[in-house]
């Protein structure tokens, strides 16, 4: 089995404070918890090339994609990185099988996506005209499709349905276990966390370190 | 309509609309330029652009006629290997009004283009499309109606350019001599009142006609950024 | 809609779009105050000869800079000598054809309601005048630029009334606005071109002012043949305009003949 990962260790700059976050993610699901305003989306712009930290160093299968000291910084688009955006950026002028197909056409996966995203009867809408959480499940599934190396998930799945939750949370967990991609997911829903990873972050104090699970 | 009428009119629209088929790529790329990137010298060339607005038309054409005239080094350039005389064709009427209506062709392009999320440009980019990628499918599209308003804006000014044709192309009746130039030469010339109001009735037609489709689009134009904005 | 309304302006325009430009075309550059004259002269003589004629009217200014660049014309017409020396000088016409076609006197004229009536050879002519005059105004074209405002001023000096009208002048643009003050009583009297006021309903000739007595610069009107690249063709018109066919239709506008 290839063995992929992520890994980073970047300070970053957040509400100026500098924030301290080292990672290092395998064939697995991490979640990072945490209210919102902490910095969790700016590692994810971190990793994505969106924002460069202020220092530190990123890679992907262990190639570098940004080291502050060697001057190393991949632009966003060779990145390879699902991204799926807290605040969706669909694109509205097109429909949804458009915003699905930007990065590949590839049917196999699209199919099975459009089947466990329940997203059939809306293929032909136009995105205005959707609720909340049908264009999360449209982001999310633009974000999976085109073999990304990886996938950054924020918060993806607020406004989604309990059963089809549950569901797609399945999915994910199967996504990175069969085809062997590192995920991080955030999110503020603590039983989503628990359902999906034993491996939780939290930031406290500007740091970004494992929550103790007390249950 | 007589002969001199019809003349007038149809010359009008037929170089209204090389006019602003002149400008629709150039002030597409100038107004992605002047909405996306940031440059040193951006205000020298956002100035620049709106020289037209400012500058005596009749002025306009007058460089124009020194810049592209026959005793000029360009003019005589393409005469001599093309063929091509600018100055007293209806060509050369076309682009005087196409300098003139090109500011009108950028704004709304501009305005439309800066007021696009640039976020969403960011999300194509994770998805890996190249920057043109993201000019041909994002930008262009959700600026859409700003084009279509800066094409009907710059065909609508086109319709009433006088200064820089009379200067740069002359007033010659079935190849330079639109609307404008017709009504300037019967009020010139003509002591027949009626001649005249009828002339003026037609233009004031052409121009309720264009100015109706450009309040038109605008509307859709406004409509789409108030979506945006959602 | 929109695409509807667009599609039509296409057809519209390309609809009268002449496939061939005629192969025989005479170009016509002449001064603003004979485009009247012109479009008459032009009709007959195509008559005559089937050759198709465009005229150009312009400033001769704007018309002898264009020239100079490259437009097309074959002959020009025009009021200002100063400007055929300039292009002489350019070696834009041919020195030997440049005539005299014909000339023009200047006149009192007034709108038609207005009464006003002077005798400009009697002794009371300047009392009578002003009384008349009063407190109106008195429009003539600018006296530096425009040639009707410059012969104007000399005709207005000559009957020495020229200091006694100080502040009471309306400057206009060209010879057809001047006219246009005058006929819509903005100003109750004027100078004007003799043909000008023949070919106007609404203005009356108060009095012809005889350069004679009063003397004044004569309006005169030259033409010349212009020439590109050394050569020149007007296809005869220029010949055709002093025979006594085209004469007879100049005098018909109020213009004296050379004859």
């Amino acid at each position: 089995m290839i063995k992929s990962n992520l890994k980073f260790k970047i300070e970053t700059e957040v509400d100026k404070l500098i924030l301290n976050a080292s990672l290092e993610i395998n064939n697995e699901i991490v979640c990072i918890f945490g209210p919102s305003g902490s910095g969790k989306t700016t590692i994810l712009n971190n990793i994505a090339g969106i924002i460069n930290p202020k220092k530190g160093k990123i890679s992907i299968n262990n190639n570098c994609i940004f080291d502050h000291q060697k001057k190393i910084n991949t632009p966003i688009r060779q990145r390879n990185i699902g991204y799926a955006f807290q605040d969706e950026r669909l694109f509205s002028h097109m429909n949804v099988i458009k915003n699905l197909t930007f990065k590949s056409k590839d049917q196999i996966l699209l199919k099975k996506i459009i089947n466990i995203f329940n997203l059939e009867n809306i293929l032909y809408r136009k995105i205005k005209n959707l609720s909340g959480g049908e264009k999360k499940r449209i982001s999310l599934g633009r974000s999976l499709i085109g073999n990304p190396s990886i996938l950054l998930l924020d918060e993806p799945l607020s406004g989604v349905d309990e059963e089809r939750k549950f569901i797609i949370l399945n999915f994910l967990k199967n996504l990175s276990l069969k085809k062997s991609i590192p995920i991080l997911y955030v999110t503020h829903n603590m039983n989503e966390a628990k359902y999906l990873s034993e491996k939780i972050f939290e930031i406290k104090n500007s740091i970004l370190i494992k929550r103790k699970i007390i249950d | 309509m007589t002969a001199f009428e019809s003349s007038a009119f149809f010359l009008s629209i037929k170089i209204g609309m090389l006019s602003t088929c002149f400008i629709l790529i150039p002030g597409i790329i100038i107004g992605w330029i002047l909405a996306k990137k940031n440059f040193f010298g951006k205000i020298l060339l956002d100035s620049f652009i709106h020289l037209p607005l400012v500058i005596p038309p009749i002025g306009i054409g007058y460089i124009l006629l020194i810049i592209l005239g026959k005793n000029s080094y360009l003019g005589n350039f393409l005469y001599e290997n093309f063929n091509i005389s600018l100055s007293f064709s209806w060509i050369g009427a076309a682009l005087a009004c196409s300098i003139m209506s090109f500011p009108l062709m950028v704004r709304p392009i501009r305005v439309l283009m800066e007021a696009q999320d640039k976020k969403i440009d960011d999300a194509a980019r994770s998805l890996g499309a190249s920057e043109f990628r993201i000019f041909l499918t994002i930008t262009l599209p959700l600026a859409y109606p700003g084009i279509l308003a800066g094409l009907v804006l710059a065909f609508a000014r086109s319709i009433g350019e006088f200064g820089a044709t009379i200067a740069f192309v002359g007033n010659i009746p079935g190849e330079t001599q639109t609307l404008p130039l017709a009504l300037w030469t019967l009020i010139e010339t003509s002591n027949n009142q009626n001649e005249i109001i009828r002339l003026g009735l037609i233009s004031i037609f052409l121009s309720i006609l264009a100015l109706l489709i450009a309040t038109s689009v605008e509307k859709k134009f406004l409509d789409r950024l108030k979506n945006d904005k959602k | 809609m929109t695409q509807k309304i667009i599609i039509f302006f296409i057809l519209l325009a390309f609809s009268n779009i002449k496939l061939l430009a005629e192969n025989e075309t005479l170009y016509l550059s002449v001064a603003s105050s004979l485009y009247n004259l012109s479009k008459s002269l032009t009709i007959e003589w195509e008559k005559k000869t089937n050759i198709k004629t465009v005229v150009i009217t312009g400033p001769t200014s704007l018309i002898a800079r264009q020239i100079h660049n490259g437009q097309l014309s074959n002959l020009i017409i025009t009021a200002n000598r100063d400007w055929l020396a300039w292009m002489e000088d350019r070696e834009l016409i041919n020195i030997e054809s440049i005539s005299v076609i014909a000339k023009n006197s200047l006149v009192f004229s007034s709108g038609i309601n207005q009464g006003f009536f002077i005798d400009i050879n009697s002794i009371n002519f300047k009392e009578n005048f002003k009384d008349q005059l009063s407190s109106s105004m008195f429009a003539i074209p600018h006296p530096s630029s425009v040639p009707l405002g410059i012969y104007a001023k000399q005709a207005l000096k000559s009957l020495d009334l020229w200091d006694d009208l100080n502040g009471k002048l309306v400057f206009t643009s060209s010879s057809q606005s001047n006219l246009k003050f005058i006929e819509k009583g903005e100003a109750i009297i004027g100078i004007s071109y003799l043909s000008d006021t023949i070919s106007s309903s609404k203005v009356l000739v108060v009095a012809k002012i005889d350069d004679s007595i009063f003397p004044y610069e004569k309006p005169t009107y030259w033409a010349a043949k212009i020439k590109r690249n050394g050569n020149d063709n007007d296809f005869g018109f220029l010949d055709w305009l002093k025979s006594s066919e085209a004469q007879k239709i100049i005098k018909n506008y109020g213009f004296e003949t050379t004859e």
